[in-house]
């Protein structure tokens, strides 16, 4: 009797029924992946499919050998679900060894075909069983947005952080030599000057001083709107949000139509006032970057600054008002403290993007190099040499992840 | 106070402000004049000349607007500024939708009311390939990153613990936090190193990984806001998992989840330099081929299409906001 | 016998690191209750003494760390909050705002895949037990504070549970809708005949509606018993506090007369009291608590009575506190029923006068 109940135990797995639910879900999921594969397998000749990458990969081996491979699948996951949902605790370690085994296929499938997405469209898969049948419910949850930025984001970073270790060859490819030269060559000097330093000092420099215009003009505004009453705040509000939404290509394009020599501008100084007939030279300046960057990202620091500040319970003000403060110590005292977070989100906002931006100084700036975006660009669209636009690549990345930890340190929170 | 400051009829008080208004304009006008004429003697004049006017004319301005309102210079400055900022963020949205309508080809000069680069616009097979493909993107990958992101927000704000939580967040919060510029270089060197050529599958890898950021954050702030006892009094009614997640979770957080994939499919539609760097041949978004349009040469067509894309932003901003309020 | 809710020792240890505390909490200590069934139960304590954590141990929300949970005799581990005989009334009501309050009302039913006439039938006639017939197709939101408890209290009661768990229900009603809402409950838990288990920082809550009270405190359940005896014979002195007001004087123990104690304060005053504690030993330090409105303010002196000044007077409407100074200087609070007009101010401050109580009125606790 005893010997039986705990037998009996052990052969059931004691899992909530979410747990169950689920695997029933992703490995029905899986058998009519593998039943619509097969089908389509065997009926090539009557419906002629367009092959998938794997279909041509395995249109290499003997016919009947795909047709084995999704039979034993489609069998074996079948079996592995009509366990699972008898909560039998050998269908859990089969759904799990199952998984490994489907890893496995995949990174031997990528080796043999080097057919990339097949191969991690079969990881994935399998990684999603595992967790559900492991069973680790956050990971069950997490893993498609886990597998997919480590897969296309962070792998990605890794190997551009490999690339940057290589060299370019003569052909433009990137020979893996391990060296630091592209960092050397980063912050050495080049003909007697820190030339790509400047760059980046340059971009460091337009963004503070932007990121600090912006907060200089924008925090008035944002005060402005939140003082508002109720109906007209919304509309104003709705005035910053549009631009916040429109494309940055466009808004920027708005600002060739109005600076070019033919431009707004121009065309009134010359045809409509005929002041001069040699149009003023406004685009392709670092003024009309400037500009570009400012108009560009003025509603980012807006908008968080807003939130701050409607959220800033007014009769604070007043109190400190009712205890003899004046204005500016009001400011000082009061609005500042507790508007911290809002302006560190808002210059975290303007001035990541303004360090890397690209879009501005390529349309308003000309064809000068004068950012780290145009940099970037150069070496990977025009001068071929990867490894060292890697470099720069990675190098801007620490530098504003350096920028965003220390807005932690400082005690914000949302973004 | 409003009565302390006025001594005169307020009549007055209009006139000078009509007077000032006018001093600042001619001097601005006066300043382009300098900037134009920089250099002669009779720029610099202008320029002195005018810099005075404005200086002058903005200063009894204000006096006179503060006889007659009250408002502080303080006050003043703050509606100055938010008035001129106003202006200035829309100043040059609004030319260019104005240009779009001008039939002049080249310049700025206004030659006449036109649709015709509208009509060249819908006739540009080039164009409607991109708005396919952009679209196609734009659908697909809101799609997906909804359904990943919000899946993330939800194992995020639900198991306060658990092993790679931490990593997990920080993973999550990172492609909002690096320069797009170097998440187009590293997808696109990702591509070339796996040897996966460049298409708009491509482009719909590298949008979904943005994406799923943005979106997993609007929905944890939602998910945060939410009341968990809610979930915990249909379990108690009753309600498995399952159910409580489908007739309680999913109903509440669904404003959440909308906002989500909007801002997902703006900032689909939106991204110009990832697309820009892992777009193929035959395989580029309409940012894409407006800027090379663009680099091409300003054409009317340029305005035409800027202006329905700007359009098209606002309806789904408006949209959003209208969701939300729901 | 089989009780409708059995806690054996139950202890519940929160992990450090939530809720931004370095250190654990144990929120439920080693606790053990027997609620019985078709009883109305309270739990009363002061904030954060574990009482909303005890009973989200019964309702299946949290796991004990320790212990054995049973609702009528069934051990509840591993059972999760849905397939467990409970329903529960949250605090906030925990209204369901996307749905209406039929929608509210019916969730469970559905939950049990009831055909759709009975939950139409069974939903009506739970609003119309907590008087909201009509109100079916309003949101949560619009209703006021005392319509939403009632409509958590219909969408529990309307499942038909074994046991009712409620967690301050009418904590965040005004005074007067509260008193109001406290004869209703109390009326309809006798009506349904179900367990109440109740939590409640209010005593006079408690005591007014409970068929039994355990007091609780750090974790700890410090006294159960019924109302009479909660307030009568606390059990020691954090329940003689917690309970109404109380006068307390520490004092070694003098001398025992059967089961009365004696203790001495200055040199010549005696107080007596009853003995809670067998085999106390004259001359621990003993606590004599004596009730305020148990003692009586004498003009005349009378065998036993010690003589005070009157130090305060404070009239709070249907009865006058005085605050009496002894010789020795212990001051204790004397409180009078206003019956007649002429009670009022029968003393002023200054006067001299006697207190005297019946010895089996106070009770001596051990420290
Ligand atoms: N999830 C949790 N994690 C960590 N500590 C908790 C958690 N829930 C409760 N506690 C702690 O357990 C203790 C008891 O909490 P509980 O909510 O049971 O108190 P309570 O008696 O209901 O108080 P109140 O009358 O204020 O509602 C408190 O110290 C509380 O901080
Ligand atoms: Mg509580």
């Amino acid at each position: 009797m005893v010997a039986a109940s705990r037998l009996r135990l052990q052969r059931e797995w004691h899992v909530s029924n979410i747990v169950l639910q689920s695997t029933t879900v992703l490995f029905s999921l899986s058998l009519f992946i593998w039943a619509f594969l097969l089908f389509r397998w065997m009926t090539f000749a009557l419906f002629r499919w367009t092959p998938w990458p794997l279909e041509r990969q395995l249109d290499r081996l003997p016919p009947w050998a795909p047709v084995l491979l999704y039979v034993t699948l489609l069998v074996g996951d079948a079996l592995i679900l009509w366990g699972v949902r008898r909560r039998r605790t050998w269908a859990r370690w089969a759904g799990l060894f199952r998984s490994l085994g489907l890893v496995l296929l995949g990174v031997g499938y990528y080796a043999w075909s080097r057919d990339i997405v097949t191969a991690f469209f079969l990881v994935g898969i399998a990684g999603a069983q595992a967790a559900i049948l492991w069973p680790s419910p956050p990971w069950a949850l997490s893993w498609p947005a886990a597998y997919w930025l480590g897969l296309y984001f962070m792998l990605p970073l890794l190997i551009m952080f490999i690339v940057s270790l290589g060299e370019r060859s003569s052909m433009g490819t990137v020979v893996y030599t391990w060296t630091l030269k592209n960092y050397a060559r980063f912050f050495g000097r080049i003909g007697g000057k820190y030339l790509y330093l400047l760059i980046l000092w340059r971009s460091l420099w337009l963004a503070t001083i932007n990121t600090l215009l912006c907060l200089l003009f924008g925090y008035p505004l944002a005060l402005w709107i939140a003082r508002q009453p109720e109906r007209k705040r919304n509309i104003y509000l709705l005035l910053v949000m549009i631009p916040f939404w429109t494309n940055f290509l466009v808004r920027t394009y708005a600002w060739m139509v109005i600076l070019r020599d033919t431009g707004v501008i121009n065309t009134v100084l010359i045809d409509v006032l005929k002041w001069t007939d040699r149009p003023l030279r406004l685009l392709f300046t670092p003024g009309a970057v400037f500009l570009g960057l400012f108009y560009g990202y003025l509603p980012f620091m807006v908008l968080p600054l807003y939130t701050s500040l409607e959220r800033l319970d007014w009769s604070l003000i007043e109190a400190a008002q009712d205890l003899g403060a004046n204005m500016r110590r009001v400011f000082q005292e009061v609005m500042l403290p507790l508007t911290t977070p809002g302006i560190i989100a808002g210059s975290i906002l303007v001035f990541i993007p303004s360090v890397g931006a690209y879009v501005t100084p390529d349309l308003l700036g000309g064809a000068r190099v004068i950012m780290v975006g145009n940099l970037l660009q150069q070496q990977f669209l025009v001068v071929r040499d990867w490894p060292f636009g890697a470099a720069v690549g990675f190098i801007l990345m620490i530098l504003m992840l350096l920028a965003t930890l220390i807005y932690f340190r400082t005690g914000g929170r949302t973004l | 106070m409003t009565t302390a400051v006025m001594t005169r009829r307020p009549a007055w008080y209009w006139m000078i402000l009509g007077f000032s208004l006018f001093l600042v304009l001619g001097g601005v006008m006066g300043l382009l004049y300098a900037v134009v004429k920089w250099g002669t003697p009779q720029g610099m004049i202008t320029g002195a000349a005018a810099l005075l006017a404005v200086l002058w004319g903005s200063y009894q301005g204000m006096r006179a607007v503060r006889a007659l309102t009250g408002l502080s210079w303080g006050e003043q400055l703050l509606h100055l500024n938010a008035y001129l900022l106003l202006l200035f963020l829309y100043i040059p949205i609004v030319i260019l939708v104005v240009y779009s309508f001008n039939a002049s080809k080249r310049g700025a000069v206004w030659t006449g009311l036109t649709l015709h680069w509208y009509n060249v616009l819908f006739h540009d097979r080039a164009i409607g390939k991109a708005m396919e493909v952009t679209l196609w993107v734009g659908f697909w990958s809101t799609l997906i990153s909804t359904i990943f992101g919000t899946l993330a927000a939800l194992a995020l704000e639900r198991f306060p613990r658990f092993r790679g939580r931490l990593p997990f967040d920080a993973v999550l919060y990172l492609p909002i936090i690096i320069p797009d510029i170097v998440m187009a270089i590293s997808t696109l060197l990702f591509f070339v190193v796996l040897g996966m050529p460049l298409s708009r599958y491509t482009i719909l890898i590298a949008h979904v990984a943005f994406n799923i950021s943005y979106v997993a954050v609007v929905v944890r702030a939602r998910l945060a806001d939410m009341d968990a006892t809610l979930e915990e009094a249909a379990m108690d009614l009753g309600a498995d998992e399952w159910r409580t997640f489908r007739f309680i979770t999913l109903p509440l957080l669904m404003p959440g989840i909308v906002a989500g994939a909007l801002m997902a499919f703006t900032l689909s539609l939106d991204d110009f330099v990832i697309t820009f760097f892992v777009s193929g041949p035959g395989s580029t978004t309409l940012p894409v081929r407006v800027y090379s349009m663009i680099r091409l040469g300003v054409t009317p067509e340029v305005n035409a299409i800027s202006a329905l894309m700007l359009m098209g932003s606002i309806s789904l901003l408006l949209l959003s906001l209208a969701l939300q309020r729901r | 016998m089989t009780y409708a809710v059995e806690l054996i020792d139950v202890v519940k240890e929160f992990p450090p690191g939530e809720k931004g505390k370095a250190k654990g909490v144990v929120a439920v200590d080693h606790v053990t209750l027997r609620i019985r069934d078709g009883e109305f139960f309270s739990l009363l304590g002061p904030s954060g003494c574990g009482k909303t954590t005890t009973l989200r141990l019964i309702a299946g929300f949290e796991t004990p760390t320790e212990g054995v949970i049973r609702i009528h005799g069934r051990d509840m581990t591993g059972i999760p909050p849905y397939r467990r005989p409970v329903n529960t009334v949250f605090q906030n009501y925990a209204l369901f705002p996307h749905m209406t309050v039929f929608e509210n009302v019916a969730f469970g039913l559905r939950m049990s895949g009831l055909p759709k006439k009975e939950i139409a039938q069974r939903v009506e006639e739970a609003l119309a037990m907590v008087q909201l017939s009509g109100m079916e197709h309003r949101k949560p939101r619009q209703l006021s504070g005392g319509q939403q408890q009632r409509v958590a209290l219909a969408r529990a009661l309307v499942n038909r549970p074994e046991v009712l768990l409620l967690d301050e229900p009418l904590g965040a009603l005004d005074l007067k809708l509260r008193k109001a809402m406290q004869l209703e409950l109390k009326s309809l838990q006798q009506r349904v005949g179900i367990t109440f288990v109740y939590v409640t920082h209010d005593q006079e809550e408690a005591l007014t509606m409970s068929d039994r009270i355990a007091v609780m405190n750090e974790g700890k359940v410090l006294q159960v018993g019924t109302p009479v005896e909660i307030y009568e014979q606390p059990a020691n002195r954090f329940v003689a506090d917690f309970i109404g007001e109380t006068n307390f004087v520490t004092a070694p123990l003098a001398a025992l007369e059967g089961n009365l104690g004696l203790i001495r304060i200055g040199d010549r005053q005696i107080l007596r009291g009853a003995v809670v504690d067998e085999g106390l030993q004259p001359g621990t330090e003993v606590t004599l608590a004596i009730r305020p409105e148990k003692i009586s303010l004498l003009a005349e002196p009378r065998d036993g009575a010690i003589p005070v000044v009157v130090r305060n007077v404070v009239y709070v409407g249907n009865d006058t506190r005085y605050e009496v100074e002894l010789d020795s200087g212990i001051r204790l609070f004397v409180r009078e029923q206003n019956v007649h007009r002429a009670d009022i101010r029968r003393f002023t401050a200054g006067q001299h006068a006697w207190i005297w109580w019946p010895p089996e009125n106070a009770r001596i606790l051990v420290q």
